[in-house]
This record gives C-alpha cells, sequence and structure tokens, in this order.
C-alpha cells in the first residue's frame, strides 16, 4: 500500500509529463507560461541598471536583496517591440540550469496573469511555422478554456542564445 | 648547413611557434618520474607536426630531430622503452632542439655546434633502443642519417614504419585513420592523401585476407573522393569510417588484443553514504598537502612519525570506505617507512602521494583512474627489499629487518615475546551459522563507530566518554567472540580492552605509540572479522591472520606500559650525559633533594636547556604541544558567500537608515548613541565576515615546494627553495587562482633563471641556486616575491627582440625599468627563442593577465647575471574596494580609486583634438588621450561639453587616460558583486556594486575601458 502510494507520488516528475502547474503571463497579444518550479518570485519593477556592450534583450542588472541578477527583456528576446512599462509590469525571477550549474535571472513581461493546471491532454505539439521561426524553446500549445497558451522551456530560451551570445559580444573585442 | 632565408624564418615564426610551445609545455608538465600516457602522445602528436613543417620550410636537420622526438615517445607508449631514461633522453634532445632554433634566429643558421648537439642527442636515442625480441625494432629507421629525411613528405612516421610493428600498433594506426578521416575535408589534397597513403600500406599487409580487401575498398573511396567522384561526400566519408571500423573489428575479433592496462577499480561498497565520502574526499586535499610536506620534510632530516601517523590515519580512513587498493597501498608505505627508518626513497614516497591524490580525485569523479596499486605495492617491496605476504605483517618478520637500526617499538620487542597460537575454526562444523553472522555484522558495526572515537582520543586522550566507548565496544566483541569460541578475535579484543581500561583509569597515557597500536588494534580486527566472513560465507575454515599474535603480544606489552624511563638512562642514551657526570649529579642531588636531577646537569654545564627539554619529552612520551588542538568546523563555501551577501545587505541597510535626515533631526540622545552603536557592530560584522573568506596561502606555497624540487631534479640543478610569510591570509578566491601564475614563475625561475651548478661555479656563485618564494602584507595589500639569483634578464636581448617583433621602435629609447616590463607583452613573449635567451619562458603575458582578473599587478626587478625578482601585488581581498562613484548620463559607475591618479574640471585651453576626432587633455604640460565614458558605452544623455564635466585621469600598466565623466558623486567602499553568469564577462566593467540606495552600479575595469579605446568598441 504505502508503496503504491510512493510510486503514485512519484509519477508526475517524469520527463515526458508535461502536466503540472504554469505560471501564465502576457507579451503584447499574446499568452506564454512556464513551470511554477522555475519561478522563484514575481517582482515589480523595479529601477534596472543599464549594462553596456550587451545584447539590446538584456535589460540590465537589479538588486535582489543583494544580489546582482541580470534581467532578460523577453520582448525583445523573441523579436517583437519593447513595451511600455506600465505598473502592470514585472519581472519574473526564475532559476534556470545551464551547463549544470543553477543560475538566477530575471525576465521583464507585460503582466502576470495567474496559476494553471494543465494536462497532458491539452498540451498539442508545438506546429512548425516555416523556416525562420525558431520554436525550439516552445514545448507546447496548451489549450486551456478558450486561450491558446504556449509552454516555454525556459531553460533554453535564456541559455540557448543569451549566454552564447554574450559571449560573442565579449570575444568579438 | 646553408643560411635560412628570412621569409623561411617567418615561416617557422609564424608557422611552428604555437607548435613549439605547446611542446614544451608538454615536456615541462610531464613528470619525470611518472609515465603520463596523455603526455606522451600530446608530445608525440605535436613532434610529428613539427618534424612534418620542417620538412616543408625544408630545414632536414630539424625535422629529423623532431621525428626522433616523435618515434621515441611512441616507442614509450608502446612500452619499447622504460619510461624515466627515455624521458631524460627526451628532455635532451628537446633541449637541443630549442637552442638550435634559437640560435638559427639569431645566426640566421644553425653553426655547427648546435648542429653536433642535436646529432648526439640523436645518436643517444637510436643507438640506446632497448628493443624486446618480440617487437619488430621500432628505430630502425629513426634518422641517424637525417639528411635522407627531406626528401619525404606526409607522415613521416607511418612512412617510415611500413610494417607496423604488432598488432596494438596496427589498431593504433586505425585509430589514427579513423581519426585522421573524421578530421578530414573534401577539398584538403594533403591530408587526403596521407590517409590514403596509410590505408594503402594495410592493404598491403601480410596479415588477413579480409584486412586487406577492406583496406582495398577504403582506398577507393578514397580516391573517389578526391577525384571528386562522389554524389555526396559525406557518405563517402562515412563509408571509409565503417571500413575502417570494420578493419579494426576484424582485428580485434582474429587475435584478441593484450589486455588493455589495468585502472584501479573505484568501486565502493553500496552502502557507503555519498555524504560521508564526499567528506572525506574534501578532506584529502589538506591531509595530503600535510604529507607532501611531511615527505619534503625527510629529505631535509626530518622525522617520519608525522608522515607514518598521516598515513596510518588515512589507511583507518579508506578502511571504512572499503576502498581496498587505497589501504593496501597505505599499509606498505607504513611497512616501507617502518623497514627503512631515514634511508628513504623520497622520490617513490611523492609516487605514492601523487598516486593518492590521483584516486581520490578519480573518486571525486575529477580524473580517470590511476594506474594499478600494483604497480606501486612492487616498486614499494623492491626498494623495501622483500616480498612479504599480505597485510599486517609487522615489520619485525621482514628477514632484513633487524639488521636495521630502528627505534620502533615493534622491533624491539620481538625477540622476548612468546608467540601464541590461536586455534583456527572449521566453520562446517558450526550448527547454527546465524550467531555467526550475526555476530559479525555487529563487530562490524561496533568498528565502523571505532574510527571515529580514534580520532576523538587521538585529540584528546583523556576523555573519558570516548574511553569507555572505546572500552564498550572491544567488551563486546570479547564476550560473544569468546561464546562463539574465536579465539584469536577474543584475545585480541581483550587485550585492547585492556589497554583502553588501563587509559580508563589513568595508569598510562593513550598517546604515541599506544595510539599507533590502537589503531593497529582496530584493523586487526577488521582483517579477523573479514577473514571470518569469507571462511562463513564459503563454508571453509577461519584461520586467525599469522600476524595476530604478534599485533596482541605487542598491544600487551604496551598495555602493561614500561614503566617511564628515567631520565638519567635517557641521557645517557642520547649521549649528552656520561654515566660519572650522571653519579656526580645524582650524589649532590642525594644532599639537596629540592634540586631535580636535569637542574644540577644544567648547573654543572652538562647539559643545556634545550637538551632536558628534548630529554624530558622522551621521557614523557609525547611532545606538548598535542594539547594545543584548534578547533575547526566546515562550512559550505555558498552558505558562507550567503553569509557574507547577507553581511553585505546589512551594511547598505543600516546606511540607508543612518543617513536617513528625517530620523536624525529630532533625535534623542540615546537614539543617537544606539545609532552609532548600531553603526559599529554593523561594520564589526563586515569586518568577520571578509575575514571569513581568508585563508593562509601555505597550501599554494606548499606546493610550489614540490615543484621546485622536481623541476630541479629533472633538469639537474640544485636549487634551495626557501619560503617565508606562508601564515599570509589571502581570500580564498584569490588563493584558488594564484596557483597557475606562481607555478609558470617558478617555472621559468627554476628552468631557465638558475644556472647548472658548474656554470654557477663558474660565474663566482655558490652551486646550490636559491630560489625564495615570499608572501607579507604591505599597506592593504598583499605582496608575493619570487626571487631567484640565477642569469637575469639580458636587457640587450630582449630590446632587440622587441624591435625585431616591431615591439619598439628602432630609435626608441627605453629606460631599464620599461625593458624589463617587455617581458609581460604578448607578442615578445609567444616568440620563445626570443625570452629563452633572456632567461625567462613562454607566456609571461598570460602570468600578467591571470593576475590582472585578480584584481592584482606584477613587475620585475632584475640584474643580468645575479637574479630577478617578480612582486605579484594582490588585494587583501577580491570582494571590498575603494571607489569613485561618477555620474555618466543617468546611470552611475564607480572607478577604482586605486587607478585613479586624479580629476579636474578642464578650461577649453586644456583641451584639443587630432583629425577632429581623437580628443586629448593637457595635464601637467602632459598630453593625456581623453575618452567619453558615454561614447564608449553608447549611454545617452551625459553631459557633451567637456568643460562642463569632470575628466577622471586613470592608469593602468604605465598608461594614462582621461575620462570623461559628468560628475563625481562620491567616494564609497564597495563590495564587488559578479554581474552573473547569465551576463559573463564584460571587457571595461569589472562588476557590480550596490550603492547605498540600494541600486547597482557598474564598477569600471580600467584596464578594460583602456583595450577598448585601443581596439574600439
Amino acid at each position: 500500500m504505502a508503496q503504491a502510494e510512493e510510486i503514485a507520488a512519484h509519477k508526475p516528475s517524469g520527463v515526458a509529463d508535461q502536466t503540472g502547474k504554469y505560471l501564465t503571463f502576457e507579451l503584447g497579444k499574446e499568452e506564454y507560461c512556464l513551470k511554477i518550479l522555475k519561478v522563484q518570485e514575481i517582482i515589480g519593477m523595479m529601477n534596472i541598471t543599464q549594462v553596456p556592450k550587451t545584447p539590446d534583450f538584456v535589460r540590465g542588472v537589479i538588486n535582489l536583496r543583494g544580489k546582482v541578477i541580470p534581467v532578460v527583456n523577453l520582448r525583445l528576446k523573441f523579436g517583437m517591440d519593447s513595451q511600455e512599462i506600465t505598473d502592470r509590469t514585472c519581472i519574473i525571477v526564475v532559476q534556470i540550469m545551464s551547463d549544470g550549474e543553477n543560475i538566477i535571472m530575471g525576465i521583464l513581461v507585460d503582466e502576470v496573469s495567474e496559476v494553471v493546471d494543465i494536462s497532458a491532454d491539452q498540451i498539442d505539439k508545438t506546429p512548425s511555422f516555416g523556416i525562420g521561426i525558431d520554436t525550439g524553446f516552445i514545448t507546447g500549445m496548451g489549450k486551456v478554456g478558450n486561450k491558446v497558451i504556449m509552454l516555454l522551456d525556459i531553460d533554453k530560451v535564456l541559455t540557448a542564445g543569451e549566454v552564447e551570445m554574450v559571449n560573442e559580444i565579449g570575444n568579438q573585442q | 648547413m646553408k643560411t635560412v632565408s628570412k621569409p623561411c624564418l617567418k615561416r617557422i615564426t609564424e608557422e611552428t611557434n604555437d607548435l613549439q610551445d605547446n611542446l614544451s609545455l608538454s615536456i615541462v608538465t610531464a613528470n619525470p618520474a611518472k609515465m603520463d600516457m596523455q603526455i606522451l602522445s600530446t608530445i608525440s602528436n605535436y613532434a610529428s607536426s613539427l618534424s612534418n613543417l620542417f620538412t616543408d620550410i625544408d630545414i632536414p636537420l630539424l625535422s629529423a630531430a623532431f621525428h626522433t622526438l616523435n618515434i621515441l615517445s611512441e616507442d614509450i607508449i608502446m612500452e619499447n622503452r622504460e619510461y624515466i631514461p627515455s624521458f631524460a633522453l627526451i628532455l635532451k634532445l628537446h633541449g637541443a632542439i630549442e637552442e638550435a632554433i634559437e640560435i638559427l634566429f639569431v645566426e640566421k643558421k644553425i653553426t655547427d655546434e648546435y648542429e653536433q648537439n642535436i646529432f648526439k642527442a640523436i645518436e643517444e636515442i637510436t643507438g640506446k633502443a632497448t628493443v624486446p625480441e618480440t617487437v619488430k625494432p621500432a628505430t630502425e629507421d629513426s634518422p641517424t642519417a637525417p639528411k635522407e629525411k627531406n626528401k619525404k613528405t606526409g607522415n613521416v612516421q607511418q612512412t617510415d614504419s611500413p610494417q607496423p610493428k604488432n598488432r596494438e600498433d596496427i589498431l593504433n594506426e586505425l585509430e589514427e585513420i579513423l581519426k585522421a578521416v573524421v578530421m578530414a575535408e573534401v577539398g584538403d589534397l594533403k591530408s587526403l592523401t596521407d590517409i590514403l597513403e596509410r590505408v594503402e600500406r594495410f592493404s598491403k599487409l601480410d596479415i588477413d585476407k579480409k584486412l586487406s580487401d577492406l583496406a582495398l575498398e577504403a582506398k577507393k573511396t578514397l580516391e573517389n573522393i578526391m577525384l571528386d567522384k562522389t554524389a555526396d561526400s559525406k557518405t563517402a566519408f562515412e563509408q571509409v569510417c565503417s571500413y575502417v571500423s570494420d578493419m579494426q573489428n576484424t582485428l580485434r575479433t582474429e587475435n584478441p588484443p593484450a589486455p588493455k592496462k589495468k585502472t584501479v577499480s573505484l568501486k565502493l561498497s553500496p552502502n557507503i553514504d555519498e555524504e560521508i565520502l564526499g567528506v572525506f574526499l574534501s578532506a584529502q586535499d589538506s591531509v595530503l598537502e600535510e604529507m607532501e610536506e611531511q615527505i619534503l620534510n625527510i629529505e631535509n632530516g626530518g622525522d617520519i612519525a608525522q608522515l607514518r601517523r598521516i598515513i596510518h590515519s588515512l589507511k583507518g580512513e579508506v578502511g571504512v570506505l572499503s576502498m581496498n587498493d587505497v589501504g593496501r597501498l597505505c599499509h606498505k608505505t607504513e611497512d616501507y617507512l617502518d623497514s627503512k627508518g631515514s634511508d628513504l626513497s623520497v622520490s617513490l614516497l611523492l609516487t605514492i602521494k601523487d598516486w593518492f591524490s590521483q584516486i581520490f580525485r578519480a573518486y571525486a569523479g575529477k580524473d580517470k583512474p590511476p594506474e594499478p596499486v600494483e604497480d606501486i605495492i612492487a616498486s614499494l617491496e623492491q626498494k623495501e627489499g622483500t616480498v612479504d605476504d599480505k597485510a599486517l605483517s609487522l615489520p619485525a618478520n621482514d628477514p632484513i629487518a633487524p639488521t636495521i637500526p630502528d627505534n620502533l617499538p615493534s622491533q624491539r620487542t620481538q625477540e622476548a615475546e612468546p608467540i601464541e597460537e590461536f586455534k583456527s575454526l572449521d566453520i562446517s562444523t558450526l550448527e547454527d551459522l546465524t550467531i555467526v553472522a550475526d555476530f559479525i555484522s555487529e563487530a562490524t558495526e561496533h568498528l565502523q563507530a571505532a574510527d571515529e572515537w580514534l580520532m576523538a582520543l587521538e585529540a584528546n586522550p583523556y576523555d573519558m566518554d570516548t574511553l569507555n566507548t572505546a572500552f564498550r565496544d572491544f567488551h563486546t566483541i570479547k564476550g560473544v567472540a569468546s561464546f562463539l569460541g574465536l579465539d584469536g578475535i577474543k584475545t585480541l579484543a581483550h587485550a585492547t580492552e585492556s589497554l583502553f581500561d588501563r587509559g580508563r583509569k589513568s595508569e598510562i597515557e593513550l598517546t604515541g605509540n599506544r595510539m599507533d597500536i590502537i589503531f593497529n588494534a582496530v584493523d586487526g580486527m577488521k582483517l579477523e572479522l573479514e577473514t571470518l566472513k569469507t571462511a562463513v560465507e564459503s563454508g571453509g575454515v577461519y584461520e586467525p591472520d599469522s600476524s595476530l599474535p604478534q599485533l596482541i603480544a605487542e598491544i600487551r606489552k604496551l598495555t602493561l606500559g614500561d614503566k617511564k624511563k628515567v631520565l638519567g638512562e635517557i641521557l645517557i642514551e642520547e649521549g649528552k650525559a656520561t654515566f660519572t657526570e650522571l653519579e656526580t649529579a645524582l650524589a649532590e642531588q642525594k644532599k639537596n633533594p629540592d634540586y631535580k636531577i636535569g637542574e644540577i646537569l644544567i648547573k654543572h654545564g652538562v647539559l643545556d636547556h634545550k637538551d632536558l627539554e628534548m630529554a624530558i619529552e622522551k621521557q614523557t612520551g609525547s611532545p606538548k604541544k598535542t594539547t594545543k588542538i584548534r578547533e575547526n568546523i566546515k562550512v559550505d563555501i555558498d552558505r558562507l558567500d550567503k553569509l557574507i551577501d547577507a553581511i553585505g545587505e546589512l551594511v547598505i541597510a543600516e546606511s540607508v537608515v543612518t543617513g536617513e535626515q528625517g530620523l536624525l533631526k529630532g533625535a534623542s540622545q540615546n537614539l543617537l548613541r544606539d545609532i552609532r552603536l548600531l553603526d559599529k557592530i554593523t561594520r564589526e560584522l563586515q569586518e568577520i565576515g571578509m575575514s571569513m573568506r581568508l585563508v593562509s596561502i601555505k597550501s599554494v606555497f606548499q606546493k610550489m615546494a614540490r615543484l621546485v624540487r622536481d623541476l630541479a631534479k629533472k633538469a639537474g640543478k640544485e636549487v634551495n627553495f626557501v619560503m617565508s610569510g606562508e601564515d599570509t591570509e589571502l581570500d580564498k578566491g584569490i588563493i584558488d587562482h594564484i596557483g597557475d601564475p606562481l607555478v609558470h614563475m617558478i617555472r621559468n625561475s627554476v628552468d631557465h633563471g638558475i644556472e647548472l651548478p658548474d656554470e654557477r661555479l663558474k660565474a663566482g656563485k655558490p652551486r646550490m641556486g636559491t630560489v625564495a618564494l615570499r608572501a607579507f602584507q604591505k599597506g592593504g595589500n598583499i605582496m608575493i616575491e619570487l626571487e631567484d639569483d640565477g642569469k637575469g634578464l639580458d636587457k640587450k636581448v630582449i630590446l632587440l627582440k622587441a624591435q625585431r617583433q616591431g615591439l619598439v621602435k628602432e630609435d626608441e629609447i627605453l629606460s631599464d625599468h620599461e625593458i624589463n616590463q617587455l617581458i609581460f607583452t604578448p607578442g615578445l613573449s609567444t616568440a620563445k627563442q626570443v625570452t629563452d635567451i633572456s632567461g625567462r619562458g613562454v607566456g609571461m603575458d598570460v602570468v600578467k593577465k591571470n593576475i590582472e582578473t585578480l584584481h592584482g599587478n606584477i613587475v620585475i626587478n632584475t640584474k643580468y647575471g645575479k637574479g630577478s625578482t617578480f612582486s605579484i601585488q594582490l588585494p587583501l581581498t577580491m570582494a571590498i574596494m575603494d571607489g569613485l562613484v561618477v555620474k555618466v548620463g543617468s546611470e552611475r559607475y564607480i572607478v577604482p580609486t586605486l587607478s585613479v591618479i586624479g580629476s579636474f574640471r578642464p578650461v577649453q585651453e586644456d583641451l584639443s583634438t587630432a583629425l577632429n576626432k581623437g580628443e586629448m587633455v593637457m595635464v601637467h604640460g602632459n598630453l593625456v588621450p581623453l575618452f567619453r565614458i558615454s561614447r564608449l558605452f553608447n549611454l545617452d544623455g551625459a553631459i557633451n561639453d567637456p568643460t562642463k564635466g569632470t575628466i577622471i585621469i586613470v592608469e593602468d600598466m604605465e598608461k594614462m587616460i582621461g575620462i570623461l565623466v559628468d560628475d563625481i558623486v562620491g567616494q564609497q567602499q564597495a563590495v564587488i558583486k559578479s554581474l552573473g553568469k547569465g551576463i559573463g564577462n564584460i571587457v571595461g566593467i569589472s562588476g557590480g556594486a550596490i550603492l547605498a540606495d540600494g541600486n547597482i552600479s557598474l564598477i569600471l575595469d580600467i584596464s578594460g575601458v583602456i583595450k577598448i579605446t585601443e581596439e574600439g568598441p
């Protein structure tokens, strides 16, 4: 009996299983979400110190209780127009894994919406949009109610382009 | 030899320099006493490439020389040659080559003398080849006549040995081909031809039909690729690969390859707690450091007791973790130490230490497993002069031992003790095996805890709780063992128990020898249990280990507690006093019983205080210092950093609160006093926080001592290494990174700085060179100085080379200081032949760069013929620095005060431009280039008119620039924080700091800023 429970408790952590709680947020008219386990906290907009010689999507660094963490403007990262800062603008602080290391980063989004449960049967595969649109970091399309929410693999979003690009710029100099 | 043309020289510099550097580096890194396959194969690869290149450049002599180097290293890998003597040959030949290349640059040709040197070295190698019969001579066509070499192109090594030597070789060659194929590209005809030739050779090999067929197929495909006949080159390459790997498989199945060289198995018993293993492994660094220190001590006539203790404790610990190989080596090493007394091979001991450190790294997953322990044990036994049987035999068994003077108790007691015989136990006669099994597991449990209390006991021999625990453990074992009729175990447990019992009653002290014997007893008990377990599992006969009676005798002997020796006896033994002197003193003592014998002897002038102290120490059996034990607690560095972060935040929060004007205005006296107190406590806390990251530089220095020793031995030099200030403390982050540059500098000092003994004598210096490494605090900085009394730098050569490299203009006049600093410029030091003559090897620019990343600085002082001194200046901690807070547009930056020379608001007359772009400012009559931070960093909203802003003059490495900022806001101690891994390094920015208002300000890295100004954004 106890064993069965144990197995049940372990089941949802399977890699292939995408069922779970997601934090959804808005970028322009689109809605995205990321696994709630990746989220450390959500903070309101605060003073961001610009860092020169970084790609434009790196908004700068903030002081998160004594820790300096970089903030990425997700709109610019996704090639959208920059947003106006409103009182709804906020920074989602996420923990990502890069090369086996835990990195804390902030992502700047228009608005955080809600936490939703998405089960595997609500998730569709990401359709291909043809050449030029990289969907590698979208793990699937969630259908919640009548909305479509894009499931982000935040590790991929922030590590793949990010770190390399920044390093590249460093190297060029 | 004919003169080499200029373009040729240029090619040598351009094409071979890197390879040569790499080769030198590999050779220098190689351990002369221990073979490292990887390094050897790197050496062989570089040498082979260099040989090809020089064939191409048409300098047959060098090509041949490198070729020989290649062959030689391959021979070593193939085990056709012994490593140690052959490595010396490598060194010799490589030295000759380096010299020749140097002279090539100076004279434009290799003069006869150097040519001869190379020839000699080559001959020595090819002439001395000791080749086992089974293997076709590998060096048969080594270039004894190097002149022929230049006709050959392509892969020299392969062309030379048309018939690969044995299966292993063929397999290796196939592996190489496979690699080459993977690397090859369609257009690269040269390497394709090379592969083709190599494959072709296989098709002609008369080993196996299938092999030849496959080779032919591969050859055809390759030809097609080269002639561009294939539709898809990628598939074609894959085809070739599959042919080659088929060839490998054919070979492997035909004749299974000789068993691969075994490495140590890293298997641990599955019930070992990972955490325990982690703690154990992390502790080993310091243990091994200490071990190394003690080993090196032996060479200076130090005592082996400490080393023995270290190895013994290690043995105990690894026993718990069931790292059997390590345990065995420990044990053997102990035996070796015991058997040899003072006549020990330090090199062998160092090899053992290296083996330990490699295997521990391997356990930690940071290294590959070392060679099998049997190899080392074999060499130990060889040295020991006896091949004795397995574990726990005491040195008294050793037939040679009695002739060797030894002060260990085991030998003293040997003859007198009657040897007991213990009954063996036939397991099959027992009715109920479960009782025995239970006993084994129970006793093992008891013993597992043993190591814990052993350590505790060692730290504090009078701790009653620990003694009681130990006593109970053995008592329990004794009880059950006697019930089961396990005679040996019972007696051992009983003997040990009695020892503890007397310790408990304070009748004897459990220190020194007694502690050793307790360790032995625990180990012996473990061994017995192990034997018993095997017997139970196999249903065989349990036979107590042959060494058991001796161990027990030993324990009993020490339990009885040899009465404390009379002081006089010790003194006579030591030869400090004669019998008559003692007699007189004793007579006097009878008259004045208040005096102590020692005091009387001192009064008589027989002894001095030192002798007496020594004798008393001997009498009491333990040095006094054992009582002083510093308690440490290990803390995860992440947690520590978190604490320091939190303190940093507290400091900021505190300054925000105390800076609040509204609060202070109407404040009462009491509040003001409290705020001051708060301020004081906060500062104190900050200081403590900072000091917690400080560690002594000792560990780094210790490594250097070893390095100097190895290097000097290898180079045949005599070097006295002096250290001082090892206890100086530096930030852990700095300690972690100062090692590499120091290693590099020390290598240079020993390899190039210190001359050979004969040369030194000729120059009127003592035979033995001195390398001194010092650390001390100076102002707010830590200085590390490396001084040698070697050759020093030859300014003329450096200047000449710098001019040739175009680093300095022909007519430019430089000060001595400036010339010396030239060795840190990248262009100069990569051209290695330059710096070798000047007495400094490769890569001083790298050293400088490393030190700069630590916010440090390095300068050199040197006198030609007398020696050089490198001084490294390092900040006490990397975490904190003084800075000027400046405003640029809406952003604020921090300029490190260390780099700031001055600041002022310019008037129009100070400013001038060149080409309407480059701005300059006049400072005290000097023109200084002016740069605007706002432009360098593309910032908006900054002041455009320099006369309304502020110019800060900053300096880095003798270079001065002015930077234009809007205004200086203030000055602040900044806690440097990295911008996070997500952003990485940004040129010109060294990090961020949190300002008093909670915002982040970036810290300018002046050397980076200058770099931007030089190279453009």
